[in-house]
């Protein structure tokens, strides 16, 4: 079975700032893969793996994918070979976009499963696979968290609140994993020396066709107001501040 | 324009519809509530607060998803200007379903929406917390806003009053659409019953906790306190001490509860974001520069398994 995994470079949300107007700020944050897009690489992987088939992996974004750290980031967990969709105009993507671009991409693959993550580690929309799976025209399940052939047929087990639904799919199909599906390797040095060396194909937007329009537009992006805080800190345990601390919280009743 | 003229809403669970129905007469002129199930279940969502209920007859042990083709076609014929989802896993598919055959992406987990100069706009949690972002879905004909709502935007919306009760029922179309996936089986899951967005109090523990068998400490001041426990994602992900159902942080769980105490937590974003809407939030902490102390009312610098059994013999004196 031959699987495609996609994954999104996020920055990393450790290093995000918050500017004096509320407004984020990036300027320390490296870029690095989303944090549950790992589960997705792995599921396709090793899916691939048991069946004998071929695990791909397909990103879009702006030329932040082209960073060789990050290429070989993503090719030493096991996946065979790197689609990028990198163009200026897929700086701020929405969701919408991207799905779209995505979808535009598949177009150009052979494949049987698109494997995608939970979320994105930045916005966690919790939709691009969905959205990718519907505007591919494809069956399209979120919440995976199990994924198995048997006897030729893909059976997957969907995590729900309060039970899971064991299903077949008929493929080509796109599912969303859990973030507990899997526990992804960790890349040892031969295989991100062996990363360099596989195959890496980029096309820009004018290979795929135009970015629509997102009907949905993000008017801003602020950090929250911080709340107004007492700020009253005991530096021991001492037993009146246990006291003190108690007649607080007898107070709020 | 200070309203949409037709809001749809649609949940999994009979029980969401009347904060559903709340939420889309703010919005919203008319209010249709849509169900995807038996006609029966239906009759319960005759007083939910909606002017109509519209069904899609599906039986019982049918594949919700086999539906939402139906559902999809409704919204083509009867053009709702918004469709307002409860969230679950099964809704964020059919959400984000219905979104792309429209053409739009889906507003998820709106902790806030609102209806401003006929735009529908909506506001959710980004960046492990660190910022929320508004979304404004410009109005465009025949592509309805897709709203996915928050838990504690629903918990937290007053109920409507004079809202229309014992309205009429009426069916939509249901052919079943083939999903492309087939149930093979059902099988239970057992979570932990836990709702800590309607808690009053919350304690919440963090990685200070060295062992499984410490959290009976923090059971013994949750109950001292009748406060509901919660963890941060280390203690429910990564050591698998506490359920999933019980972490605070990039999931989106936002709590307003009126006592927020965390145990042995640092302080990071992704997790105080969850409770930054408490009234007062406590911290034990034995490290004194832990970032949790810039966020609290009240603090006590010392080792938990020492303070904590302190705070539970003081609140039994």
């Amino acid at each position: 079975m031959n699987t495609i995994a996609c994954y999104k470079v996020v920055p990393d949300a450790q290093d995000i700032g918050v500017n004096s107007d509320g407004t984020l700020n990036f300027d320390k944050a490296r870029m690095i893969l989303g944090e549950y897009d790992l589960m997705a690489i792995e599921a396709a992987v090793s899916l691939a793996e048991a069946t004998d088939g071929k695990a791909m992996l397909l990103t879009v974004g702006d030329e932040s994918l082209n960073d060789s750290k990050l290429i070989k980031a993503a090719l030493s967990r096991g996946a065979a070979e790197l689609y990028s969709v990198i163009d200026p105009a897929l700086t701020s993507a929405d969701a919408f976009q991207t799905a779209s671009v995505l979808a535009a991409a598949l177009d150009k693959i052979d494949y049987d499963l698109v494997i995608c993550g939970e979320g994105s580690a930045d916005l966690y929309a919790q939709q691009v696979g969905t959205l990718l799976g519907s505007l591919a025209g494809l069956p399209v399940l979120n919440s995976v968290g199990k994924l198995e052939e048997k006897e030729g047929t893909l059976v997957v087990e969907r995590v729900l609140e309060n039970e899971i639904e064991v299903l077949e799919a008929v493929l080509p199909a796109v599912v969303s994993v859990t973030t507990d599906i899997n526990l992804p390797r960790i890349p040892q040095m031969r295989d991100i020396l062996a990363a360099g060396k596989k195959p890496h194909t980029i096309w820009s937007l004018a290979d795929l066709g135009d970015l629509p329009a997102s009907p949905v537009v993000t008017v801003s992006t602020k950090a929250p107001e911080s709340v107004e805080r007492k700020h009253i800190v005991f530096e021991s345990d001492a037993q009146e501040n246990i006291d003190e601390l108690v007649s607080q919280i007898r107070a709020l009743g | 324009m200070t309203t949409l003229n037709k809001v749809w809403i649609i949940g999994e669970s009979l029980e969401s519809y009347s904060a559903l129905a709340a939420v889309g007469r703010r919005l919203g002129g008319t209010v249709e509530a849509v169900w995807i199930g038996g006609a029966a279940e239906a009759q319960n969502l005759t007083d939910c607060g909606a002017d109509a209920v519209l069904v899609i007859a599906k039986p019982e042990d049918a594949l919700l998803e086999d539906y939402l083709g139906a559902f999809i076609d409704a919204i083509g014929t009867e053009e709702p200007d918004a469709v307002l989802c409860a969230t679950s896993k099964r809704m964020r598919l059919m959400a984000a379903r219905m979104a792309a055959t429209v053409g739009t992406r889906v507003m998820n987990d709106s902790t806030r929406i609102w209806v401003e100069d006929g735009s529908l706009f909506a506001e959710h949690m980004v960046f492990g917390g660190a910022a929320f972002s508004v979304e404004k879905a410009q109005m465009i004909p025949h592509v309805p806003a897709v709203a996915l709502l928050a838990e504690s935007l629903l918990v937290n919306e007053p109920a409507g009053e004079g809202v229309p009760a014992g309205v009429a029922l009426s069916e939509l179309p249901s052919d079943p659409k083939a999903s492309g996936f087939k149930l093979v089986e059902r099988k239970p899951r057992t979570v932990e019953a836990v709702n800590l967005t309607a808690a009053r109090r919350v304690v919440s523990v963090g990685r200070g906790i060295q062992n499984k068998e410490d959290l009976a400490i923090i059971e013994d001041l949750a109950a001292a306190l009748e406060a509901e426990v919660g963890c941060t994602r280390p203690i429910a992900e990564g050591q698998d001490w506490m359920s999933r159902e019980r972490y605070i942080g990039v999931s989106g769980v936002m709590l307003k509860p009126d006592l927020f105490v965390t145990i042995g937590v640092s302080g990071q974003v992704q997790h105080m974001v969850g409770a930054a809407g408490a009234k007062t939030i406590i911290a034990i902490n034995k490290d004194k520069n832990a970032p949790v102390f810039k966020q609290v009312d009240y603090g006590i610098v010392g080792d938990l398994y020492e303070v904590v059994p302190k705070i539970i013999e003081t609140m039994k004196a």
